[in-house]
């Protein structure tokens, strides 16, 4: 968001007691003291979870909710990098939708898996593309664009398919999406999130694009100045984003063995909750991706345990919903009680 | 906004400067496009040119107005309210409910409660943004999902349905004045209080510069905390207000209602040309936004044109109007024409 031009990052070294400092400063920038405080709320859900229900720590609920979440889990991680370049997207769920249909699409009218998967990847490259072109070619917030393409994408997915279904999955597809390695508890689709992520991870925390997108994130100018290609930054980043909210439309579709036009709908603002959750700073430059992840574990070991007590949807949500203000209200009070005027944005 | 009124144009301004400035403004290129839209429904649909369309358009943007102004304020001082569907939800099934189990209660009570109702849920937004200076997207999205949440508890599979409505609820919403529907009435009065407001009260010039610079803002000494409480409580209070009329004017209110109602005013808002980087805007634009989205979906109707077509439209229509005015914005700046 635009915001970032005029908010500078607060400094904490200025203030904060040397002892302490100390600490802060021996620690990695992709785990720092949010993201121990996260895994310890991670832990603290999970035994709690264990001893509430007898269900709860088993390989097969584990498997279930994995395999449940793949979507949500991938696009966190495009999501992670864009906030920290100081953008966001929220037409990732309509990119997850069509994506799904055009795949769906391609596969009813004959067109082999792999040919349906690349096209829907490109599909998904095309309309995250569009909204980085829009945004950086014309200096406009993102929020605002992606609104706009929120309608836009999703509203061609109904042009497509209107309110049919397509259940023509190959059994391969299916299989892949909703099955374990055989022998393990693991969904397929989530050896390939942690193959993403990872490799998100190194790049983003130890490569020289990974800086790029951080000093884009902390001060636009700055990066011009220094030679960075912020349009290119933002773009590949923006599209990058499109390609993997694809490829989770497409595993979707093929979990649910079904392409409907309104699959994944109002799923953005849980992926951009969750990324928040992991403290990413909605003014771009701060954040890890190990943070965001710990976020998305504690999100959805919540909703696993709320489902095993048929804890309704939109009451999950609530809980989501408390944690979020709690990851902005929290760190607030702490500086307010340490004396430090709080800036007003 | 501010420096058009302090400086003086130094020579005597011309028809075609006044022309220029005008056409620069932005809610006169935004009428062209409203009028251009008229116009080809009105020849691809004979239909379309009646006062009951024209009735019809209204209506079905009034709500989306009386929301709108209260956002606007929020994203005038450089903020954002996305919970404003919830709590239209929230204020909507409570109100409907209160008026169900209570037969007896007067009407304006039931509406003076939800508005009440609206007013605490938007100044806890206002109160968490303004006292702890925190994002106000994170805030409002977190209590997007509790209100949501705090409504289907409230509501579970509960339904309240028009029979079950106190005598008279939904003529809140439907009576009329000389073919005039009510809900216009309604929302023409807010807006212009709220132009009025924003135009020509030194509160309503505070909010706006802060929004344009809160450090400057703060630095000239404006409460900026106060004025940023006061849009975020304002746009709860009329959320409540817009809760009442959703259930009167629909009849049915459940756990559901208005879910995504928060992308359909800030696409007008954000059609209506108020920037989401704040300073900027007005109540004019606000309209002129709703309208065009209205008499597209209308228009679209009268057309027979398939439903499923209507929301990529719209999608196609909020990106072609920011890009367009980004493009107005960046041609009349490099001719130094600064309207």
């Amino acid at each position: 968001m635009s915001v970032t031009t005029t908010h500078t990052p607060p400094t904490p070294v200025a203030t904060t007691p040397p002892p302490r400092a100390r600490v802060r400063r021996s620690l990695p920038s992709w785990f720092g003291v949010w993201e121990i405080s996260l895994l310890g709320l991670v832990t603290a859900v999970l035994v709690a979870a264990s001893i509430a229900s007898p269900y709860f720590a088993t390989g097969q609920n584990f498997a279930i909710t994995a395999a449940g979440a793949i979507g949500l889990a991938l696009m966190v991680v495009p999501m992670a990098g864009l906030m920290i370049a100081g953008e966001i997207d929220l037409s990732v769920a309509s990119v997850f939708g069509l994506a799904g249909v055009t795949f769906g699409m391609m596969l009813d009218a004959g067109v082999p898996l792999a040919g349906a998967l690349v096209f829907g990847l490109v599909v998904g490259a095309a309309a995250g593309f569009v909204n980085g072109w829009l945004t950086t070619t014309f200096g406009l917030p993102s929020l605002v664009v992606t609104v706009g393409t929120l309608g836009l994408y999703r509203g061609i997915a109904y042009i497509l398919l209107e309110n049919r279904s397509i259940s023509r999955i190959p059994a391969e597809w299916a299989a892949f999406a909703q099955s374990n390695v055989p022998g393990t508890y693991l969904p397929y689709p989530l050896i390939l999130f942690i193959v993403i992520a990872l490799i998100a991870g190194v790049i983003l925390h130890r490569g020289g694009f990974g800086r790029r997108v951080f000093a884009v994130g902390s001060s636009i100018e700055a990066s011009r100045y220094s030679g960075i290609r912020v349009r290119l930054v933002k773009r590949a980043l923006f599209t990058f984003s499109g390609a993997i909210s694809a490829l989770a439309g497409m595993i979707y579709a093929g979990y649910v063995a079904s392409a409907r036009a309104d699959n994944g709908t109002g799923l953005e603002l849980t992926v951009i909750a969750i990324v928040l959750i992991g403290g990413v700073s909605m003014y771009g430059g701060r954040g890890s991706l190990v943070g965001v992840i710990l976020a998305l574990f504690l999100v959805t070991a919540l909703g696993s345990w709320m489902n095993l007590f048929f804890v309704p949807t939109n009451v999950q949500n609530t809980v989501i919903g408390a944690l979020m203000i709690a990851a902005v209200v929290v760190p607030a009070l702490i500086l307010l009680v340490r004396g430090r005027r709080p800036r007003l944005s | 906004m501010m420096l058009r009124e302090l400086t003086k144009s130094p020579e005597a301004p011309t028809w075609s400067t006044t022309a220029r400035r005008l056409i620069a403004r932005r809610e006169v290129s935004l009428l062209a496009v409203l009028v251009a839209l008229v116009v080809v429904f009105s020849v691809l649909s004979p239909r379309f040119a009646s006062l009951a369309t024209a009735g019809q358009i209204l209506n079905s943007m009034s709500i989306v107005v009386i929301v709108g102004v209260g956002l606007t304020l929020v994203l005038m001082t450089r903020n954002i309210d996305v919970s404003v569907g919830s709590m239209v939800g929230l204020t909507a099934y409570f109100a409907a409910d209160l008026g169900a189990k209570n037969p007896d209660m007067p009407l304006p009570a039931v509406v003076l409660a939800s508005c009440v109702l609206g007013l605490l849920l938007g100044a806890f937004n206002g109160l968490i943004v303004a006292t702890l200076g925190v994002p106000s997207i994170m805030v409002t999205l977190g209590t997007l999902y509790i209100y949501r949440g705090i409504d289907s508890i409230l509501a579970g599979s509960n339904q309240v349905t028009a029979n079950t409505m106190p005598e008279g609820y939904d003529t809140i919403a439907s009576w009329s004045l000389l073919g005039i529907p009510g809900l216009v009435f309604y929302a023409f009065a807010i807006a212009i209080v709220a132009h009025c407001f924003i135009r020509h009260t030194f509160a309503g010039r505070s909010v706006l510069a802060i929004g344009s610079s809160p450090e400057a803002a703060v630095k000239m000494g404006l409460p900026a905390r106060r004025w940023v409480f006061f849009a975020f409580a304002l746009s709860g209070l009329l959320c409540g207000l817009a809760g009442v009329l959703w259930g009167a004017r629909y009849g049915t209110v459940d756990s559901s209602v208005a879910t995504g109602f928060e992308i359909t005013v800030l696409a007008a808002v954000v059609v209506g040309g108020i920037s989401v980087n704040g300073g900027n805007g007005s109540i004019a634009g606000l309209l002129i936004g709703a309208a065009i989205l209205s008499v597209i979906s209308t228009g679209l109707a009268l057309l027979n044109v398939s439903p499923f077509w209507l929301q990529a439209i719209q999608g196609a229509v909020i990106v072609a109007a920011i890009v367009s005015d980004s493009i107005i914005r960046t041609r009349t700046e490099a001719r130094g024409a600064s309207a």
